[in-house]
């Protein structure tokens, strides 16, 4: 199947660059500089990973992580952020994020593991649901 | 406290049975004598410092007469006043209006009589004793005054300092926030640049195979792109561990004490002044891994031992020389002990007793505000620690932090 991943963040550069080393593993990537624009894409297009930030203009990271959970539950939701607080973490743990990885990505091995271990639970979802429906379980 | 006044009195008469009646008298009621045989010696011994502070002046003598003194002495530069008594055998009215005009502070008139005299003589002794303890009080005020301005100085310095500090602390906490995005896509770059470097590399290498024509530039590539590689990442590295330094600086301000390890405390504060210690300075740390926890807010604990550290390596650099600094750490009695010694020039005996006062520096006016040893004792003082400084027989100083250790009572409590 071809995973989709929506990078949110208001710094572009911060964007293009994720959206650049997920293309390279081979993931469809899109961009939102804000929560609200990430909602819009999201209400036309699947999205399998969101990865966004937290202290953004408008809408924060933190809400946007809520309006997912109760709209598109499947999505799996990872924070990252460069204000790190206990609040920040407990707030976006509390409301359902997968996980919160801290700015300056020194290392972006944190991350692709995060998008593993999402990507793996959805497979399992996916296979439960095919086994539901009567239907043949697609390993893949 | 005034001074008690003593019993020296000047007396300045020419006329010899004069003299002799007067110091009798004088000496009887045990007073000790001072005598000037005219006016000219009468003058010479008022001028020096340890005069008597009583004159009793004969009007009428050879040199200057006592009139003359009496003038003279209004221009003396000396805030020592001297209380004279005009000896005159002159009665007219006028004169002794006269004498008292110029200044004299008492007259007598002979023949006196010696009660008189003795009874004179001790108001003059009670207006020198008020003005003794009249000048006591000024200095006495003084004294308070100036110190009070001190304090005044002094405290309105900590304010302003304490108002810059959290200044810096908000300042840092936004640069810290400020560098971390731009850091975040330096950092990402770098390693997507490093995930793509292997296709890159394999088509290089073919194009080397293909047109060897260009190899000198192809060449170049595969062996630099990589050390670029490289370098960006120690650099992301670098500014991440300032950011992280910058943002335990902001935080310091809350004061949140935990149960700590000292281990820690050494070791973060070590990286923190890397910098500073790493051209001259050799650092030698003797700290026992199974040390208890001390209830201590972390970030406070670490700014102390930075100061000690840039302390000790200024002390070091100050002698132009290579030097050590030990760290150790050891347990004494339900506390431990945390000891910073350097081999730089030690503290003279002197400054010892005021190292810990706000403003004290022995260092160039650039180099240090004089705050941080007492901002280190403000804040050991507060983790109801000690903080004292003693020069080692080896040369060079030694600081010595005692803090209480860890107990689960005081866990439960704070």
């Amino acid at each position: 199947m071809s995973v989709h991943i929506l990078i949110v963040d208001d710094e572009n550069e911060i964007c293009e660059m994720l959206s650049r080393h997920f293309r390279f593993l081979g993931y469809e990537v899109d961009q939102a500089e804000s929560a609200e624009q990430a909602l819009e894409i999201m209400s036309e297009k699947r999205m399998e990973v969101v990865i966004s930030d937290i202290m953004m203009p408008g809408m924060l990271g933190t809400d946007l992580v809520s309006a997912i959970r109760t709209e598109y539950p499947m999505t799996h939701v990872i924070m990252i952020t460069g204000y790190v607080t206990l609040e920040n973490a407990l707030t976006c743990m509390r409301r359902g994020a997968d996980t919160c990885v801290f700015k300056p990505l020194e290392d972006l091995t944190e991350l692709d593991e995060a998008v593993e271990r999402a990507l793996d639970d959805l497979r399992r979802w996916k296979d439960k649901f095919l086994e539901l429906q009567g239907m043949k379980g697609g390993k893949k | 406290m005034s001074k008690i006044i003593d019993r020296r009195i000047l007396i300045a008469e020419d006329d010899l049975t004069s003299r002799l009646i007067l110091s009798q008298t004088l000496s009887k009621a045990n007073f000790q004598i001072v005598v000037a045989n005219d006016g000219d010696e009468a003058w010479h011994i008022i001028k020096q410092a340890d005069s008597p502070r009583l004159a009793i002046l004969d009007w009428m003598m050879p040199g200057f007469t006592g009139l003359e003194i009496i003038k003279k002495l209004q221009y003396l530069d000396s805030n020592k006043h001297v209380y004279t008594i005009l000896l005159t055998s002159k009665t007219e009215r006028q004169d002794l209006i006269r004498g008292l005009k110029a200044g004299a502070d008492d007259y007598l008139v002979k023949p006196y009589d010696a009660d008189e005299l003795l009874a004179r003589i001790e108001v003059g002794r009670r207006i020198i004793q008020l003005e003794e303890d009249q000048v006591s009080f000024q200095n006495e005020l003084k004294k308070y005054a100036t110190d009070m301005e001190e304090l005044a100085t002094d405290r309105a310095k900590q304010l302003v300092h304490a108002d810059r500090m959290a200044t810096l602390g908000l300042l840092s906490a936004g640069m810290a926030h400020e560098i971390n995005n731009p850091l975040t896509f330096i950092s990402g770059n770098r390693q997507v640049l490093s995930d793509c470097w292997p296709t890159i590399k394999n088509s290089l290498e073919q194009d080397l195979k293909m047109a060897p024509a260009n190899s000198a530039q192809i060449g170049f590539c595969l062996e630099e792109i990589p050390k670029i590689i490289n370098g960006v990442g120690t650099g992301v590295s670098r500014v991440k561990k300032i950011v992280d330094g910058l943002k335990s600086f902001a935080r310091q301000n809350e004061t949140i004490r935990k149960p700590s390890s000292i281990h820690d405390c050494i070791n973060q504060a070590l990286i923190l002044c890397k910098n500073r210690l790493k051209y001259n300075v050799e650092v030698i740390t003797d700290i026992p891994e199974d040390m208890p926890d001390i209830n201590v807010d972390k970030q406070q604990i670490e700014q102390v031992l930075v100061n000690l550290l840039y302390n000790a390596a200024d002390a070091i650099e100050e002698q132009q020389k290579q030097g050590s600094i030990e760290i150790s750490t050891r347990l004494k009695s339900g506390k431990i002990e945390i000891i910073v010694e350097d081999n730089g020039g030690g503290l003279p005996e002197k400054i010892l007793a005021g190292l810990f006062n706000p403003f004290f520096t022995t260092k160039a006016m650039d180099k240090g505000t004089g705050l941080g040893l007492s901002i280190c004792q403000g804040i050991i003082e507060e983790h109801d620690g000690t903080i004292r400084a003693e020069n080692r027989s080896s040369g060079g100083a030694r600081f010595i932090v005692e803090l209480p250790l860890f107990t689960t009572t005081e866990g439960a409590t704070k």
